[in-house]
C-alpha cells in the first residue's frame, strides 16, 4: 500500500491548531462556574498573542512533553501488556463502549469499596491504597489507548508503525489536543481514562488471562 | 494395541437408540435454557432493585457528598511541596495525618443511608462488570 504521510501530517497540524485556538480564543479557567462563559476572543474582539498567551502556549508544550515522557516510561516498563491492550483497543466500536462501561463501573465499585472500608478500623487505610491503584491502572490504560490511537493513525496514513515512540507521540498529540477543546476536553479525558481502566481490567492488567475463580475449585496434583 | 476394555466393549450387545431420544434431549435442553433464563431474570430483577434502592438513598445526598470532597489547589500543593523540601519525613507524616483526619471525619459524619446506598450501588456494578468481562472472554474466543 502506498503511504500517504500528508494525511498524518495534516492531522498533526490540525491537532496543533486546536491547541493554539483553545489557548488563544478561550479562557480555560473556571468556565464551569460561569466565569468566561463567553470565549475570550468574543470578549476582546479577536485573537491576541501577548506575553500571557505565549506563556500559556509554553505551558501546553511542557504539559504535552511531560505526558509523553510519562507514557514512554509506561511503554518501557510494560511493553507486552501495552501491546495487548492496544491490539484490543484497535478493534474499536462496541468493544470500546464495553471498556468505557467497565471503566466507569469499576470506578463506582472502588469508590463504594473505599467508603465501606473507611467504616471499619482494620480496613481504614484501604481507600488511599485504592486511589493509588486506580490511578496507576488508569495511567497504564490511558498509555495503551494513546499508543493504539497513534499506531492506528499511522496505519491509516499508510505509514509503517515500526517506531512505538513515534506512534505514542502522535497519539499523545492527538489526545492532548482533543482534551484542550473547551467543554469537550473534560469529556474526552473522562472517556479516555475510563476506557483505559476498562481495558486494563478486561485484559487482567494486560496479562490477557481471564478473570475466573476456577483455580479455587480445580483439582491440583500434590 | 487392543486391551481388555476394547474386547469387553465389542462383546457388549448393541442397543438400538430409544425412538424418542432426540425429542427428549431437545426437551431437556429447552428446560435447562428456560431455567437459566429464569435465573438470569431473577438476578437482573435483584440488581435492578438494588440500583433503584441505591439511587433512592444516594440522590438526596449527592450534593453534600460533592461538597465533602476536599478542594485541591496548586497553592496548597505548593505549600506542601515546600514543607516536603524542608523536612521530608515531617511533611509525609503531616500529610498522612491530615488524610486520616479527613477520612475519619467523613466516616464518622457519614449518614448510614449514604453508606448503605454506596454499597448497594456496588453490587450491581460488580454484577454488570462481571457480565461484561464474561462477554469479553466469549468475544475473544470467537475472534481468536
Amino acid at each position: 500500500m502506498r503511504g500517504k504521510p500528508w494525511l498524518v501530517i495534516g492531522l498533526a497540524v490540525v491537532a496543533v491548531g486546536l491547541i493554539l485556538v483553545s489557548e488563544l480564543a478561550f479562557d480555560w479557567g473556571s468556565w464551569w462556574l460561569g466565569e468566561g462563559a463567553f470565549p475570550r476572543a468574543v470578549r476582546t474582539g479577536g485573537l491576541r498573542l501577548g506575553a500571557g498567551e505565549a506563556g500559556g502556549l509554553g505551558l501546553h508544550l511542557a504539559r504535552l512533553i511531560g505526558q509523553y515522557l510519562v507514557g514512554v516510561l509506561v511503554l518501557f516498563a510494560a511493553p507486552r501488556p501495552v501491546r495487548r491492550m492496544a491490539d484490543l483497543l484497535e478493534r474499536g466500536g462496541r468493544l470500546m463502549l464495553r471498556f468505557l462501561a467497565i471503566g466507569l463501573l469499576v470506578a463506582v465499585l472502588l469508590a463504594a469499596v473505599g467508603v465501606a472500608a473507611a467504616l471499619s478500623m482494620h480496613t481504614f487505610p484501604l481507600p488511599f491504597l485504592l486511589v493509588g491503584v486506580f490511578f496507576l491502572i488508569a495511567l497504564g490504560g490511558a498509555a495503551g489507548l494513546t499508543y493504539a490511537l497513534g499506531r492506528a493513525t499511522l496505519r491509516w496514513g499508510g505509514l509503517t508503525d515500526r517506531s512505538p515512540l513515534l506512534s505514542y507521540g502522535l497519539g499523545a498529540l492527538l489526545l492532548y489536543a482533543l482534551s484542550q477543546v473547551p467543554f469537550l476536553g473534560p469529556l474526552v479525558l473522562l472517556a479516555a481514562w475510563s476506557i483505559g481502566v476498562g481495558v486494563v481490567i478486561a485484559t487482567r492488567f494486560g496479562s490477557g488471562k481471564p478473570w475466573t475463580l476456577a483455580p479455587l475449585v480445580e483439582e491440583v496434583s500434590a | 494395541m487392543k486391551d481388555w476394555l476394547d474386547d469387553l466393549l465389542t462383546d457388549l450387545p448393541s442397543e438400538a437408540a430409544a425412538p424418542d431420544l432426540v425429542r427428549r434431549a431437545q426437551s431437556r435442553l429447552a428446560d435447562v435454557r428456560r431455567a437459566e433464563g429464569w435465573r438470569r431474570g431473577v438476578w437482573h430483577a435483584i440488581m435492578a432493585g438494588a440500583t433503584a434502592a441505591a439511587a433512592w438513598l444516594l440522590i438526596p445526598q449527592l450534593w453534600s457528598l460533592l461538597q465533602a470532597a476536599p478542594e485541591l489547589s496548586y497553592a496548597g500543593l505548593g505549600g506542601w511541596l515546600r514543607s516536603l523540601a524542608a523536612s521530608p519525613p515531617r511533611a509525609v507524616i503531616e500529610a498522612l495525618g491530615q488524610a486520616f483526619d479527613l477520612e475519619s471525619a467523613a466516616a464518622s459524619g457519614m449518614a448510614p443511608d449514604l453508606a448503605v446506598g454506596l454499597v448497594l450501588l456496588a453490587l450491581p456494578a460488580l454484577y454488570v462488570v462481571a457480565r461484561l468481562l464474561g462477554g469479553q472472554d466469549r468475544q475473544e474466543a470467537r475472534f481468536g
